[in-house]
């Protein structure tokens, strides 16, 4: 089963993906900053991320960072899944190697289709 | 009768006899006396004879003196014609000469560059050299005969005529600048001076001894210098009334200064104060901009340029500074060489302290755009979350629905509630903030015991939102009437009180005490909840915001930034201490309520929200 962690801090949000990806037939794992996102990112290997940006204690950009510095977790694919939705903010993201880029508000299809490619295209490698 | 006695007859003859004798006696003393006379007269006659003969003799002499002067003064008259001859000779040599001086004489005065004429005793032109025309535009032909009053101003008639006779009588003079008639009327300022003389000239002389009196009259047209100085008068009175200091420097060793125009003055000095010789100490400088000041000029010298532009401050006299514009333009000569500096300085403490309000506003109103573009754009990002949550909610409902449990079924729909709820608040709070913000409240004015009001609502608030917490409060007992709208001093109360039992854990103590004095009461909130972190304490009222710490605690972070528009409307303050022990909010109000409506304008809006 392929494991997605989900970095968000609204919890309510953080529910509903966790829900979409279980019935979608994903284990999906948590954390409400890119603090812990982190540890369990090294400790777990997800097969992909779905990262929110602005969280308290750490970002997603900083998260972003920190994980490429480490180079067994630096190809983990990563999905920004925030309210930032301005051009500026999107081409900072894709500047620090997100491998998408989601605004909300966002269907749970949509969402759903985006993890799959990630991993769709892992696995094909793999 | 009685005859005569012989005696008597002797008697008689005898005295007749004295008598005789007597008389022959003085007889012969006047014979002898003639004679003597005669001797004398004859010897007195002999001396003139020969005193004439002598004289005559003298005479014969003098006449033979005399034809022989005659003789000399002959030969002395030849001499003298053969010398006039020689000078007759000489004469014509020298009016030769006098003629070529004349001549000479002549030719000066008809190309003197000063115009020069001759008028008689009724002004009448007699001679005008070519320069004196030239200045009236008229040839001496159009002038000679003429009266010199056809070239003055008709106003100008009675003074002129004063003065002319008056040089006639030797009492006066026309030394002066007058101003004359041209050929075409126009007006020209002559500088003229006369002399009279005595001319011997019989043809036109009248008066008794045949000779008249004449006069040379000077003229130089001075109306271009005239202009020239009357332009600078005026541009001195200008330069003088102007604002700018205008100045001159040389360009040499010290730039010495070489002019400063007096209004100068209107920094309290005079232009004697800086044609000094310690002028490059600079102690008119403000001392911050000496280097500037300098490095400015020197800038100038090094490029090469002929223009500086720069601005310092000022030190007055009275010791204040004013800020000035200064503008250097370099001036040179047909080498190009620079030879000095013609500078403009005027005072521009104004047009600073306008730009300094200026760029005040624009800061502010810059603050105010950011503000605005930052909230919109923190408020859109808040809806977003919410959004999130019902979109992803109800996308799970739609498109999992025969997949889910009844209870995960349950779970999305509340999560949609917990949304709109979410939104529902956020809304609820920018549209009071919004209110707040722009004063547009309306303000029931109630006056009311504030300790009876207390006691009820902190009952109140202990069987409500307070259930779950140790609420404890005090409220003085002693009556105090407060005048201001009830229901904002509720909704201040209840927002810090909302605040201290969302952040506290549950069974915790939050405290409510009041007191007062006489113009003031202040309300303390304690509570031993998760407390604010520092960084959090200074942006805690700013819309929005939400301490790092939280956690999953919801809210809008929109309580803080309305109670803080509110305690500003009230002219109140607010005070916050912190640790992660527990926060203590303190707020105090006037006790009568002076809503300051604050000015409409966006600027003194932010700036009373600074305040």
């Amino acid at each position: 089963m392929k494991k997605v962690l989900v970095i968000e801090d609204d919890e309510s949000i953080r529910r509903s993906v966790g829900m979409m990806l279980r019935i979608s037939g994903f284990e999906a794992f948590y954390a409400e900053n890119g603090s812990i996102g982190l540890q369990l990112a090294q400790q777990s290997m997800p097969d992909v991320v779905i990262c929110d940006i602005a969280m308290p204690v750490m970002d997603g950009y900083k998260f972003m960072e920190e994980l490429k510095k480490n180079s067994t977790t630096a190809k983990i694919p990563v999905i920004f899944l925030t309210a930032k939705a301005s051009e500026e903010d999107i081409q900072k993201g894709k500047a620090l190697g997100v491998n998408a880029y989601l605004t909300k508000p966002i269907w749970p299809a949509d969402l759903l289709k985006a993890v799959q490619e990630q991993i769709g295209g892992s696995t094909t490698v793999a | 009768m009685h005859e005569d006695s012989p005696q008597e007859r002797i008697e008689e003859l005898e005295r007749r006899l004295r008598e005789e004798t007597e008389r022959r006696v003085a007889l012969e003393h006047e014979i002898s006396k003639i004679k003597v006379q005669f001797e004398t007269q004859l010897s007195q006659r002999t001396d003139l004879l020969q005193e004439v003969i002598g004289q005559l003799q003298k005479e014969i002499a003098q006449r033979d003196e005399v034809e022989g002067k005659l003789r000399q003064r002959t030969e002395d008259m030849d001499t003298f014609i053969q010398q006039l001859k020689y000078e007759m000779d000489d004469r014509k040599n020298v009016e030769q000469t006098l003629r070529l001086s004349e001549e000479r004489f002549r030719s000066v005065i008809e190309n003197a560059p000063v115009g020069i004429c001759v008028i008689d005793a009724h002004g009448m032109f007699e001679y005008l050299n070519p320069a004196y025309c030239l200045i009236y535009g008229y040839l001496p032909d159009d002038l000679i005969g003429e009266s010199i009053m056809d070239v003055m101003p008709k106003t100008k008639h009675d003074e002129f005529y004063k003065a002319y006779s008056g040089v006639f009588r030797g009492e006066d003079s026309l030394q002066g600048e007058w101003e004359m008639l041209t050929n075409n009327g126009e007006l020209v300022t002559v500088l003229m001076d006369a002399v009279s003389f005595i001319s011997s000239d019989v043809q036109t002389g009248n008066s008794a001894d045949g000779e008249t009196k004449k006069l040379i009259i000077f003229a130089l047209d001075i109306t271009e210098r005239k202009r020239a100085e009357d332009m600078f008068k005026r541009a001195k009175v200008v330069i003088d009334q102007s604002p700018a200091v205008i100045y001159q420097f040389a360009h040499r060793s010290g730039f010495p200064l070489e002019f400063v125009s007096d209004n100068i003055s209107q920094f309290g000095y005079a232009p004697s104060d800086f044609i000094a010789p310690k002028l490059e100490e600079l102690w008119y400088v403000h001392s911050d901009d000496r280097a500037t000041f300098m490095n400015s000029f020197t800038g100038l010298r090094a490029q090469n340029i002929d223009h500086l532009r720069r601005e310092f401050r000022l030190k007055t006299r009275s010791g204040l500074h004013c800020w000035v514009e200064d503008n250097i333009v370099a001036s040179r000569d047909e080498n190009g060489k620079i030879t000095r500096y013609q500078g403009v300085l005027f005072d521009i403490t104004e047009r600073k302290k306008a730009e300094e309000e200026i760029s005040k506003a624009l800061e502010k109103e810059r603050e105010l755009v950011q503000l605005k573009t930052r909230f919109v754009t923190i408020a859109s990002h808040e809806f977003r979350t919410p959004l999130t949550s019902i979109m992803l909610a109800a996308g799970i409902l739609n498109d999992f629905g025969s997949m889910l449990t009844p209870e995960q079924h349950t779970e999305n729909l509340l999560l949609i509630r917990e949304g709109v709820e979410h939104m529902t608040q956020l809304l609820d709070d920018l549209l009071m903030f919004s209110r707040v913000d722009a004063t547009s409240m309306a303000v029931n004015y109630t006056t009311f015991d504030i300790s009876s009001w207390c006691e009820e609502f902190a009952h109140r608030i202990q069987n409500t939102m307070g259930r779950a917490h140790d609420f404890e409060y005090s409220v003085p007992q002693r009556e105090c009437s407060y005048t201001g709208d009830e229901s904002l001093l509720k909704q201040m109360l209840e927002r810090l009180l909302s605040n201290a039992f969302k952040y506290s854990p549950e069974r915790s103590t939050v405290r409510f005490d009041v007191s007062y004095d006489e113009q003031f009461v202040a309300f303390t909130i304690v509570d031993k909840g998760i407390g604010i972190l520092q960084e959090d304490v200074v942006r805690i009222f700013e819309p929005f915001h939400r301490g790092a710490n939280i956690g999953n605690i919801g809210g809008t972070g929109m309580g803080l930034a309305i109670l803080s528009k509110l305690v500003e409307l009230h002219s109140g303050t607010i005070q916050v201490q912190s640790s992660l022990q527990g926060t203590v909010f303190t707020l105090a109000l006037p006790l009568t309520l002076q809503i300051t409506i604050p000015n409409s304008t966006r600027l003194e809006h932010v700036s009373s929200h600074n305040n």
